[in-house]
């Protein structure tokens, strides 16, 4: 068994950047399903036209 | 790292963001549906509502507008029984017209025919006049002529009246004297003296005094006067007919009577009235 070996990151400036990229995928996400629930009550439901 | 790995980190960072700012962007200029939908319920049903109410007022104005077409056609049949009517009326007023153009005409005619004769009677109107002015002088002319030869007539009538008296004195001094011859010389000297006297008197037919009276009748030819024989009036005697100081006419006396006295007129100036004043004196 080799012995635990710490991980570190191998730029700061990369790990930044994907944290900020993550950051904003998720953000986008959130703000799209607070919209369809606003407008519509339902999230993955497809809305149709009551008569 | 290796160099490939630092790139594909930065390309899917990017990529990532891109995507999420296009997807943050679409959802963002998104209308509301549900609202939409209701907005759009809610103006079907309003117009809807419209269209009902529309329709309502159709139905309504569409009934009014048959109402109305049957009273416009009733109208219509009465103004055309107006129309026949009226018509027929004008045509007999057209034909009365044309008898009263005609009758018209007719008159006019006559009134022009009327005109031409009353034209022709005052022409003979005023010949007429011119003739009886000239009758009428000549008539002056002529009453002229006869009260002057009625005048000489009298004065001769006098004259032939004292004439016989003369005559009749001469013959009773001639019987007287007959008589004398007989034997009374005295008488006969006295008839003698009493000849002249006696022939004065009747040829001087004005009474010694003057005597004054009114004309109280006027006949044609004849006045009679307000004194008489009591007067001292005689036939022959000439009065004097005066207005004012206005000289009218001589009156020579035919008749007389105790009151009155009846005479001719001479030396007419002025037509005498009743009233006038008679003098044997001017």
């Amino acid at each position: 068994m080799s012995p635990k070996k710490k991980i570190a990151a191998a730029s700061d400036v990369f790990t930044a950047i994907l944290a900020l990229a993550t950051c904003v995928s998720v953000a986008t996400a959130a703000y799209v399903a607070f919209t369809c629930y606003t407008y519509y009550g339902t999230i993955f439901q497809i809305v149709q036209s009551k008569p | 790292m290796s160099t490939l790995t630092k790139i594909l980190i930065v390309l899917l960072s990017f990529a990532s963001i891109f995507l999420c700012s296009t997807a943050i962007s679409y959802v963002a200029s998104t209308r509301n549906v549900q609202e939409t939908n209701k907005e759009l319920k809610t103006l079907n049903q309003t117009i809807q509502a419209d269209y009902m109410q529309k329709k309502n007022d159709f139905n309504t104005k569409s009934a009014e507008m048959k109402a109305s077409e049957q009273q416009y056609l009733a109208t219509i049949q009465e103004l055309e029984g107006d129309k026949t009517s009226n018509a027929a009326i004008l045509s007999s007023t057209m034909r009365e017209k044309l008898d009263y153009e005609t009758k018209y005409t007719e008159l006019a005619a006559s009134v022009s025919g009327i005109n031409s004769s009353v034209g022709n009677l005052d022409v003979q109107l005023a010949s007429t006049r011119v003739e009886l002015e000239k009758q009428r002088n000549k008539n002056i002319a002529t009453e002229k002529y006869l009260n002057e030869i009625t005048s000489q007539l009298m004065a001769k009538t006098v004259e032939l009246e004292a004439l016989d008296k003369k005559s009749r004195r001469l013959m009773e001094d001639k019987v007287a004297l007959e008589n004398q011859l007989a034997g009374k010389d005295t008488i006969i000297a006295a008839k003698v003296t009493t000849l002249p006297e006696s022939s004065a008197n009747a040829v001087t037919t004005t009474p010694a005094k003057t005597v004054r009276g009114l004309v109280s009748e006027i006949g044609q030819t004849l006045v009679t006067v307000s004194v008489g024989s009591a007067d001292g009036i005689t036939k022959g005697t000439v009065l004097h007919v005066t207005r004012g100081d206005q000289f009218l006419c001589d009156i020579a006396i035919t008749d007389v009577d105790t009151n009155k006295a009846v005479g001719i007129r001479q030396l007419v100036q002025a037509q005498p009235k009743i009233g006038d004043l008679v003098s044997t004196e001017l």
